[in-house]
């Protein structure tokens, strides 16, 4: 049952000049921190803590939430200028939002991004408000298996992402799956694929990875061009960029909003499940967003519709992701465990007195956070006009500074010189496999949820011959017979809408 | 017409030869563990095949028609040495430090990239290298600026 008398309290609690100040300021400097190379929202969140102490716990978990869910959408920023996803959950909004930037359309696709972070963040902030008590119990219910769906889920995406080549984009993703293997076994122990080298024992950490495939190799692709003189900035259409606004016309952002609502609530609910976090949900979403598309052709060729769908639901996961934190304990993903560890210095105990004993503070907290969407979407619109520039900046100028903030962010990670040579090594697979024909997003996709997609496959095993087997165990699983099913009509979705089409296009013939 | 076989035939040679390292490496580990790379590498075989078959089907087209190669000298040579500049960045760095191999790099990829500008070559190098020291070593305390020979004599 909603309170509006909490409500109204919380917002009352927030209105406070330390409050106001704090949001502000975790919101400019999330979306500064979520732009560089390697910086991910985590990292912001985790050197903003000590910044706090001071702070009452209305106003520093204000500044903490408004960094978390602006660091997700400032990722977008580099990733759609210069194809260098900032956090890992912008690795998605790399593929349309760079292709938009060479037509010299950047400023357009930063635009429908800020929009998108916005509408997605603000749809879950009022999800947290309403319905956190709700959705914080059905989270509960998610198990081994129920992982295991999702992330099989997340990887039927892999083939709408192969590009040119199913099979390569196939051999890419696999691959992927493959890297992520590399490590010690999480069940059994025992070092696989390390070569013996010891800090392969830790597997290899996807993020330098990520960098090295998306920015490094971009250097080393445009290094070509402009030692040829073919070409100064990476843009192709420089007058586009002349007459481009903030936002498209109207009536192509009209089309924008289905898109926005369906990727909101989907990125919500990826955000409630435990450890799925902002980056599976910008891949869910953005591989929803082929399927549903008049369009499906346009995506990976410079596509609003793609630069919406991931950056909705990779915000809308951040709200999500606070739902089972605030009400359980539970972090959503890997920030809200940082979060977790913000509220208890600040004396606040997740759990049934969150919106008992602390209402005013957790319902301030809540309204912060979807202030901050809010803000965030004002600011982003208002810069983008600027910061789109950075496009036409020479990439003889831009590319040594981008490797340069490659270096120091992917170092920042773990202050650790061998992330950085991972980098470097993939940073040249990228390139070739670019040269080859071979995607690279399908190779991320499948590090990422490689890790989900084992080890709560052998957990289910387990655990299924526990209960009389695996057959009966799935049938037991009311959400996971929901996912599976979702996983076939994702596999058999463009089959079914092509003989449809064409069965359509024949009745009118007739 | 002349033919030729197809780059993607090589190509899928080379995966072929990335899926059978990936079973090599996997042989001597328990079942249990072993499972999952084995059927990553069971996969990444039969798609390699699958692009050899379809190198092999593109090689029977003539030359004109194959399409632009992928992989040769012209395409390949500007990218790898500005890639050689990025591990030579890496070998400064874990030598004198993060600050004095920026400093480098900068110079050094700028005018590879053929800047001309000596005095925005400049400019744009000590910013940069301001910026981040007082953000990110002062303000943000990653504590890059210890690393490598400058770092720990200063």
């Amino acid at each position: 049952m909603v309170d509006f008398g909490n409500i109204l309290a919380g917002l009352q609690t927030l209105l406070s000049l330390e409050s106001i100040i704090a949001l502000i300021a975790g919101t400019v400097g999330g979306m500064v921190i979520g732009a560089l190379p390697g910086f991910s929202a985590a990292m912001g969140v985790s050197l903003l803590i000590p910044i706090t102490y001071g702070m009452g716990p209305v106003a520093a978990l204000s500044m903490l939430v408004a960094m978390y869910t602006s660091a997700i959408y400032g990722g977008s920023i580099t990733a759609i200028l210069c194809h260098t996803p900032g956090t890992p959950a912008s690795a998605a909004t790399a593929i349309d939002g760079f292709q938009l930037t060479k037509q010299g359309r950047g400023m357009e696709a930063m635009g429908v991004a800020t929009l998108g972070s916005a509408v997605g963040g603000t749809v879950s902030a009022i999800a947290m408000l309403l319905i956190a008590p709700a959705l914080g119990a059905f989270s509960l219910k998610f198990s081994v298996l129920e992982y295991f769906l999702l992330s099989v889920f997340g990887l039927t995406v892999i083939a709408s992402l192969a590009g040119d080549s199913v099979i390569k984009g196939l051999f890419s993703g696999i691959l992927g799956l493959a890297l992520g293997c590399v490590g010690l076994d999480a069940i059994s122990g025992f070092p696989r694929m390390t070569l013996g080298v010891i800090q392969l024992e830790d597997g290899i950490n996807f993020v330098p990875a990520l960098i090295g495939l998306f920015s490094i190799s971009q250097v080393m692709s445009l290094a070509w061009d402009v030692y040829h003189g073919k070409k100064g900035s990476v843009i192709e259409d420089e007058e586009n960029l002349r007459k481009s606004r903030a936002l498209p016309p109207f009536k192509e952002t009209k089309t924008l909003f289905p898109t926005m609502a369906r990727c909101s609530i989907v990125g919500t609910i990826v955000g409630i499940v435990p450890a799925a976090g902002a980056g599976v949900s910008s891949w869910i979403c953005y591989s929803m967003g082929k399927k549903f598309s008049k369009h499906p052709e346009k995506f990976g060729h410079g596509a609003l519709e793609g630069v919406a769908s991931c950056e909705t639901g990779n915000n809308a996961a951040t709200g999500g992701a606070l739902i089972p934190l605030i009400t359980l304990g539970l972090p959503g993903s890997s920030v809200a465990a940082i979060l977790l560890g913000g509220m208890m210095i600040h004396g606040l105990t997740p759990g049934a007195a969150m919106f008992t004993k602390h209402a005013n503070t957790t319902y301030a907290i809540m309204i912060g956070f979807l202030i901050a969407n809010i803000l965030m979407g004002i600011v982003g619109l208002f810069a983008a006009r600027y910061i789109a520039h950075v496009s036409a900046v020479p990439m003889g100028y831009l590319g040594p500074v981008i490797t340069a903030l490659c270096f120091l962010g992917t170092f920042a990670i773990r202050n650790n010189l061998f992330d950085v040579g991972v980098m470097v090594v993939f940073g040249l697979l990228g390139f070739l496999l670019k040269r080859c024909g071979f995607a690279a997003p399908p190779m991320i996709l499948g590090m990422v949820l490689s890790d989900i997609c084992e080890n709560n496959w052998r957990r289910a095993v387990i655990l299924a011959n526990a209960k009389g087997g695996m057959l009966s165990y799935f049938l037991s699983r009311p959400i996971s017979i929901v996912l599976a099913l979702l996983i076939v009509v994702s596999l058999f979705s463009p089959m079914m809408m092509s003989y449809v089409d064409k069965k359509s296009k024949q009745n009118v013939t007739k | 017409m002349k033919k030729q076989l197809h780059q993607d035939v090589f190509i899928g040679f080379i995966c072929l030869a990335i899926s059978l390292l990936v079973f090599a490496l996997n042989m001597d580990l328990p079942s249990d563990a072993a499972m999952m790379p084995r059927l990553l590498g069971g996969m990444l075989t039969v798609l390699s095949i699958l692009i050899i078959y379809h190198g092999l089907r593109k090689s029977r087209l003539p030359v004109e028609e194959q399409g632009p190669k992928a992989l040769t000298v012209d395409a390949l040579k500007i990218p790898l040495i500005t890639w050689g500049f990025v591990v030579l960045y890496y070998i400064l760095f874990r030598g004198i430090g993060y600050f004095a191999a920026t400093g480098i790099m900068i110079i050094a990829l700028m005018r590879f990239m053929k800047r001309t500008s000596w005095p925005v070559i400049i400019a744009i190098d000590a910013v940069y290298l301001l910026v981040m020291y007082f953000v990110f070593v002062r303000m943000l305390n990653v504590s890059v600026d210890n690393f490598g020979m400058l770092g720990r004599l200063l």
